[in-house]
């Protein structure tokens, strides 16, 4: 299992404290499921903030790759959310039928908002945090090697299959013919992506659930479950810069939360 | 007191295999088989122990049973003992053997665990509890040592094949053990490097134990002892002895064009670029049906990059790709009567009874997608279907043909490449079948040239010149990307050498 989210840019983010790194996304994803004053405006600012963040560190090209990835999903929330809430004033009438209200677009723009922003959140952390330092840092926070290296290994899965779904679908696509009958594309259209989507689905998984007794003996012809203590290469920093580093994650996180500190005291 | 004399001692053997017999457990039709029936094989502490055998004929499965992979995640029945530097490893964990048996994989993918080569060499040094300072001594001297430092923080997803297997030869010595099994480890590797990685081995006095495919001469120059395993059983011999048992299958056959030599593909100022690690650039190239390019270079010089811009998997920076579809007839034989010809055409060319041409203009990817065929180094990345039936029968339904052309065309390929039961799931075939399945797969796709990425990996030099030849006959180009210089000269017209990303050298070669 090689594919990961992980790249070495060598951008400010990835010398960035990544115990730091780490709450700021936790704090960062919480903020988007509190309550606060005119969420339809904030939550967009809030997504489109981390956007213009990831743009700014690793450049637009890979701010782009997390949302293409979702892109399917969020087309889906667009079209099927408004439909199916009802609250607040219409706003798109097809003759007295009510298509659309204000309700149905809040929803849609918080439910686009929140998915939006947490990708973008922990593709920033796992894009810039290398898997041993990911492990060193949940180990911080009091969770046993194992544990962490589990964790670690689920959450590079997702990368992984999204690498692996590429590459079968590359493959599929070098076996089309070179000119199509027309008795082949008739009738095809939604239904052919649909048809063509199928049996990559199935490489996909076929191929992930192979990787898991690869990764098992993998990992322990590495030395996993040996009996020895365990001793690390990499450490996480312990001087300056983490203080420096704790000190911007505060002012950051203030910087998000005041707008609902200063909410909830007003009300 | 006198010591004794050297010829006195008896030194145990490093590898000590006896009786060894295994089968992996039956699952629906495939047939029990064993896969080792009584093997035995012994290699003095200091050989380079040379193990030849055809693909299929259970080198991996070996390497597995030897750093207990195998059984413990396959299943099967395993009768036997193994014994490394006098350790009877039959009975240990595989993490309890890591530090006196090394292994590299043929498939490296299935080793390489963490996301950065430096953290990947770490890793197992952390495992054994070493100080952090003699883990950081001895990551700085392997990178050194398999010139890694340029990539040290890099992914290792955006490593070539032979810089991945750099990778895997890296961490053994950083580990350091005294047993190494290089499972066709050295395949992709270019010359010169493989030269020195044994000759350092030798130096070191370590015991390897080479699992090939193919006859490396400069191996066989520098390995001590030989065996081939065929039907289960390893036999002991000289080297002359066991190439003689193999020779037959190490034959580099020509590959005969009977068609008329054209320009298919031209490349003019192409360039593309991995971020700053990696830029291609190619001013002017020009690749031809009806013959073979040969693509050499040593590991990370783009030939890989090249052949995924030629399938128009990778868009280019700049730079245009022309085609010449016209007067191209590769495949198009409408005069013969072959079935299988027919079942190649097109269902619209059939049915006008025209000879066909590749319906492609301008430099699209699509349009090289749909005119160059592309076979990944690994065949498991082109095989998707449950059976092997209709994993030939993808492309071809793709195309619209059906009925008795779509029979006599699976028959036919499954006849040429050898593929005997349909119904078998392609996960139950060897991985040399699994090669001939997805070049099978290609031959039933008409395209104006066949890439074959490493095509040497697994497969025997026999076996490869026929496979060519099946693709030869129906008047494609084909370009092969291989690190046998020997081999890319014997057989290719055109041998381009890749550096740097650039095309450094473009020569006439033997074939």
């Amino acid at each position: 299992m090689i594919g990961s989210a992980y790249r070495d840019t060598g951008s400010l983010l990835h010398a960035f404290d990544p115990r730091v790194k780490l709450l700021i996304v936790l704090g960062w994803s919480v903020l988007l499921f509190l309550p606060m004053p005119q969420p339809q405006f904030r939550l967009p600012l809030y997504s489109v903030t981390v956007f213009l963040l990831t743009a700014g560190f690793l450049g637009i090209r890979d701010a782009w790759t997390p949302i293409r990835s979702i892109l399917p999903l969020l087309i889906l929330v667009l079209l099927l959310t408004p439909p199916f809430y009802r609250d607040g004033t219409p706003v798109l009438l097809i003759g007295e039928r009510v298509i659309v209200t204000s309700g149905g677009i809040e929803e849609t723009v918080r439910l686009i908002s929140r998915f939006t922003g947490i990708t973008m959140l922990f593709f920033l952390f796992f894009r810039t945090t290398s898997l041993q330092h990911v492990i060193l840092t949940l180990r911080s926070y009091g969770l046993s090697y194992r544990i962490a290296l589990v964790i670690t290994l689920a959450l590079r899965y997702i990368p992984y299959i999204a690498q692996l779904f590429k590459t079968v679908r590359s493959a599929h696509a070098l076996r089309d013919p070179m000119t199509e009958p027309e008795e082949v594309r008739k009738g095809w259209g939604l239904r052919r992506k649909g048809l063509e989507l199928f049996p990559v689905l199935m490489s996909v998984i076929i191929a992930s659930v192979k990787t898991i007794p690869n990764l098992a003996a993998g990992l322990e012809f590495r030395g996993f479950g040996r009996e020895e203590q365990r001793t690390s290469y990499r450490r996480l920093p312990r001087d300056i810069r983490t203080l420096r580093d704790g000190l911007i994650g505060l002012i950051v996180l203030s910087g998000i939360y005041s707008p609902i500190i200063l909410h909830m005291k007003l009300f | 007191m006198a010591s004794p004399s050297s010829s006195s001692i008896e030194i145990a053997p490093s590898i000590e295999i006896a009786h060894l017999s295994f089968s992996y457990p039956q699952y629906g039709r495939r047939q029990h088989t064993h896969i080792f029936s009584d093997a035995s094989l012994s290699v003095e502490s200091g050989d380079i122990h040379v193990m030849l055998g055809l693909p299929g004929s259970g080198k991996s499965s070996l390497a597995r049973v030897l750093i207990r992979a195998v059984p413990r995640y396959s299943g099967g029945e395993f009768s036997g003992s193994i014994k490394i530097d006098g350790v009877d490893i039959s009975i240990k964990m595989p993490y309890e053997i890591m530090d006196i048996l090394g292994y590299a994989a043929q498939d490296p993918d299935e080793q390489i665990i963490m996301t950065t080569v430096e953290d990947e060499i770490a890793f197992p040094l952390e495992s054994l509890g070493l100080e952090r300072e003699e883990i950081g001594r001895r990551v700085a001297k392997v990178m050194e040592q398999f010139a890694l430092q340029p990539m040290a923080q890099a992914s290792p997803a955006e490593l070539s094949g032979g810089e991945k297997k750099r990778l895997l030869l890296a961490v053994n010595e950083a580990i350091g053990p005294e047993v190494i099994v290089l499972d066709e480890a050295l395949e992709e590797l270019d010359e010169q490097f493989r030269r020195q990685l044994i000759a350092g081995y030798k130096d070191q006095g370590r015991t390897v134990l080479v699992l090939a495919s193919k006859v490396d001469e400069e191996l066989i120059r520098q390995a001590d002892s030989f065996s081939y395993l065929s039907g289960g059983k390893i036999r002991e011999g000289s080297a002359e002895e066991v190439l003689g048992w193999y020779r037959e299958y190490q034959q580099i056959e020509t590959v005969d064009f009977s068609k008329e030599r054209k320009t298919y593909l031209e490349l003019n100022d192409v360039s593309f670029s991995y971020g700053k690690r990696f830029s291609l650039q190619i001013d002017r190239l020009s690749i031809d049906t009806a013959s073979v390019t040969a693509l050499v270079g040593p590991n990370g010089s783009g030939k890989t990059t090249l052949c995924s811009i030629l399938c128009g998997l990778l868009p280019l920076d700049s730079g245009e790709i022309q085609i010449s579809a016209d007067d191209v007839s590769f495949g198009g034989r409408s005069e013969t009567k072959s079935p299988f010809d027919a079942a190649r055409k097109p269902a619209a060319a059939r049915k006008s009874g025209a000879a066909r041409k590749p319906d492609v203009k301008g430099t699209s990817a699509d349009v090289l997608r749909r005119s160059v065929g592309y076979l990944f180094q690994n065949p498991d990345y082109q095989i998707f279907s449950s059976t092997v039936d209709e994993e030939l029968g993808y492309g071809l339904k793709r195309a619209g043909i059906r009925g008795q052309d779509y029979d006599d065309a699976l028959a036919l390929a499954k006849d040429r490449f050898d593929l005997k039961d349909g119904t078998l799931p392609p996960t139950l075939l060897s991985y040399g079948e699994r090669k001939r399945l997805q070049a099978a797969s290609y031959y039933l796709l008409p395209r104006g040239l066949y890439i074959f990425d490493e095509i040497d990996s697994g497969l025997s030099f026999r076996e490869i010149c026929s496979m060519l030849q099946i693709f030869a006959d129906t008047g494609a180009g084909i370009v092969l990307v291989t690190h046998h210089l020997s081999f890319a000269q014997r057989i290719a017209q055109t041998v381009i050498t890749m550096e740097n990303g650039r095309a450094a050298s473009v020569q006439r070669g033997q074939g």
